[in-house]
């Protein structure tokens, strides 16, 4: 794994690719925080960190950070190196992370001098500045999870940074598309319905080829699912009331980090959530880079 | 040692290897004939992990290449058919990392990276971009990375592959001085390579071994027969009516030549029977001057061409020239 790691990263700084994303990001986040804690003076530097423009900076650059992390290993066949070497797909999966994450690290050490700048003009909430600078962390670690698992499943850099792209920007834009879902108990019942008959279409097309029986288990999922949310609803269908706006809403990283931090404070919700999102994206990818190897 | 069972690959409904099984014994060279789409790549990134068998069974040393992947690859050195390099690395950065890869210890790391470059000759181009190399360069950089931590077990797919005869002849004799210690396997489609490297063939056609044996041996058994071929200066309906009076043929064929005025017959017979004599004295007494007579041997070319089914290619009505196998 360290070798993976260490080749990783120096491919980071052997290209501009690092430096790119170092010195955009720093003067994002720098700009911003000019604006919004020098000149509007606000201690607190999350009001920085959860302000719009830096998801999309992740937006932009997670993706060029990503896009070639296993699309072009496979393009060029290298994968055949490490897949044949003594390290298991998870070794290989966590140094290439843990070394997107390093050059990440570099713009969270330059943020993490900013309340101590602010320090000399008045009293400045430590302790929370530096919750919001490790959440802050956790959220762009999210992203690289989500570019690393895109970067997975595809063999072409392009389309590996398109598709990193739009499912940031989605992710970015659920928070302002809640106006347009419905939230009364029916519509939103039928709404999660049609979402877990997508999902299992999804399966069963990612799951034809290499699954016995992947038609019968997607209709079994599809069909326990709808039923039980429809049972579920003549139950209590108060339960309904909003569910797909909270859906959405949590599907929203950049708006779930502003969420986490209205009071200031990472709790262990906030926690749970990044941490999970991580794993789960983590996960995904390991499934995903084993899945080429069957089919 | 390596022993695969049953092994079935599909992709989709194409079936790319077809219930393989065979047995590889350690210190040999073996080398992996086949035609185009065979099914060599496919079994050799089966053997080495890189691809997951439909079924069947691939044990290393008996490691599990499944259920113990670390130790079973552990063993094996592997040159894919595209070497797997690094463009913006040097060959001293990538061997390197190759070696941490492998897990080779610091301390033997410097020691065992000099020794693959210079078995494979690339002193001069160590501290050049790999992608500034030129391809034969590129193929002992990848060969350099099989070797390096000489594991027991050495699998390249078609090394020789852009190299200019000098090189291949010294990768040869790499690979020969490998086969000392180690079991090696190589794939190829170049027919001396096999009889002038190789201490066993397996010969696989549309996914299934069809043939494995010493590149010596392999020509005699599929033959079992002999055949010769005889110019002879006559009417094909003369050489004909010649050749059905004979006694002991299994088969013969005539052929028009471009010679004026001449056929060329095909006749085979049973492997103890010698049929040359009497057919001189045949044509002698019919009066048809024989021009020409020669014994064809089966060379590994034929039985190639012979096992795989496939003989459409095939540069037949010449005599055929025998490479016998020298070990």
């Amino acid at each position: 794994m360290l070798a993976i790691y260490k080749k990783e990263v120096k491919s980071y700084f052997t290209t501009m690719t690092g430096y790119v994303f170092i010195a955009f990001m720093a003067l994002v986040v720098g700009y911003v925080f000019y604006m919004i804690n020098v000149k509007s003076s606000y201690a607190w530097i999350g009001e920085t960190l959860e302000y719009s423009y830096v998801s999309i900076v992740f937006m932009i650059l997670v993706p060029v950070m990503t896009m070639k992390v296993f699309a072009d290993e496979r393009h060029t066949k290298t994968d055949q190196m490490l897949f044949t070497a003594p390290v298991t797909v998870g070794q290989i999966v966590c140094g290439k992370y843990l070394a997107a994450l390093t050059v990440f690290l570099a713009n969270i050490a330059i943020i993490c001098m900013y309340p101590l700048f602010m320090s000399d003009y008045g009293e400045i909430p430590f302790l929370a500045s530096y919750c919001a600078i490790f959440g802050f962390f956790l959220m762009g670690a999210v992203y690289f999870a989500v570019g690393l698992f895109v970067s997975s499943i595809t063999e072409n850099q392009i389309i590996s940074a398109v598709a990193t792209f739009a499912v940031i920007l989605l992710s970015f834009i659920m928070q302002y598309l809640v106006g347009v879902v419905p939230s009364a108990p029916l519509p939103s019942m039928i709404t999660v319905c049609i979402g877990i008959v997508i999902l299992a279409v999804i399966y069963y097309f990612i799951a034809k080829n290499t699954v016995d029986n992947a038609l019968l288990i997607s209709l079994i999922v599809a069909g326990v699912g709808v039923v039980a949310v429809v049972i579920a609803y003549f139950i209590n269908s108060s339960m309904f009331e909003g569910i797909v706006e909270q859906i959405m809403l949590h599907l929203s990283i950049s708006y779930m980090y502003g969420y986490f931090f209205e009071t200031e404070v990472l709790d262990i919700n906030g926690l749970v959530y990044f941490f999970s999102l991580i794993g789960l994206f983590l996960f995904l990818t390991v499934q995903s880079v084993q899945k080429r190897r069957w089919s | 040692m390596i022993e695969v069972k049953n092994l079935v690959k599909k992709y989709g409904d194409h079936l790319a290897v077809n219930n393989l099984s065979f047995i590889i014994e350690p210190g040999k060279i073996y080398g992996f004939l086949g035609p185009n789409g065979a099914g060599k790549s496919t079994t050799m990134n089966i053997i080495t992990g890189y691809l997951a068998a439909t079924e069947g069974q691939v044990l290393i040393n008996g490691h599990d290449i499944y259920e113990e992947p670390e130790a079973a690859k552990k063993c094996i050195g592997y040159l894919p058919e595209l070497p797997p390099l690094y463009m913006d690395m040097t060959p001293r950065e990538y061997l390197e990392f190759a070696s941490d890869l492998k897990g080779i210890k610091k301390s033997e790391k410097r020691a065992k990276i000099d020794e693959v470059v210079r078995m494979t000759g690339i002193e001069e181009v160590f501290n050049r971009l790999i992608k500034n190399l030129s391809k034969g360069y590129k193929q002992r950089v990848g060969l350099a990375q099989a070797i390096l931590g000489f594991p027991e077990i050495i699998i390249l797919d078609e090394p020789t592959v852009g190299l200019d005869p000098k090189q291949i002849i010294e990768i040869r004799e790499v690979i020969k001085k490998l086969g000392k210690q180690h079991t090696v396997i190589l794939s190829t489609h170049i027919m001396q390579e096999v009889s002038a490297v190789c201490d066993e063939v397996m010969i696989i056609a549309k996914g299934e071994l069809v043939a494995k044996d010493t590149p010596n041996n392999l020509g005699k058994h599929i033959q079992g027969s002999n055949t010769i071929e005889a110019l002879i200066q006559a009417p094909d309906y003369k050489v004909k009516a010649i050749l059905n009076k004979m006694e002991h043929i299994h088969k013969f064929e005539v052929y028009n030549v471009p010679e004026e005025g001449c056929v060329k017959a095909v006749v085979t017979t049973g492997m103890e029977y010698d049929v040359r004599e009497p057919l001189f004295y045949a044509c002698a007494a019919a009066k048809c001057p024989i021009v020409g007579m020669q014994a064809s041997e089966m060379s590994l070319e034929d039985v190639f061409i012979k096992v795989t089914g496939s003989g459409t290619d095939a540069k037949k009505g010449k005599t055929v020239s025998v490479r016998k196998g020298t070990k």
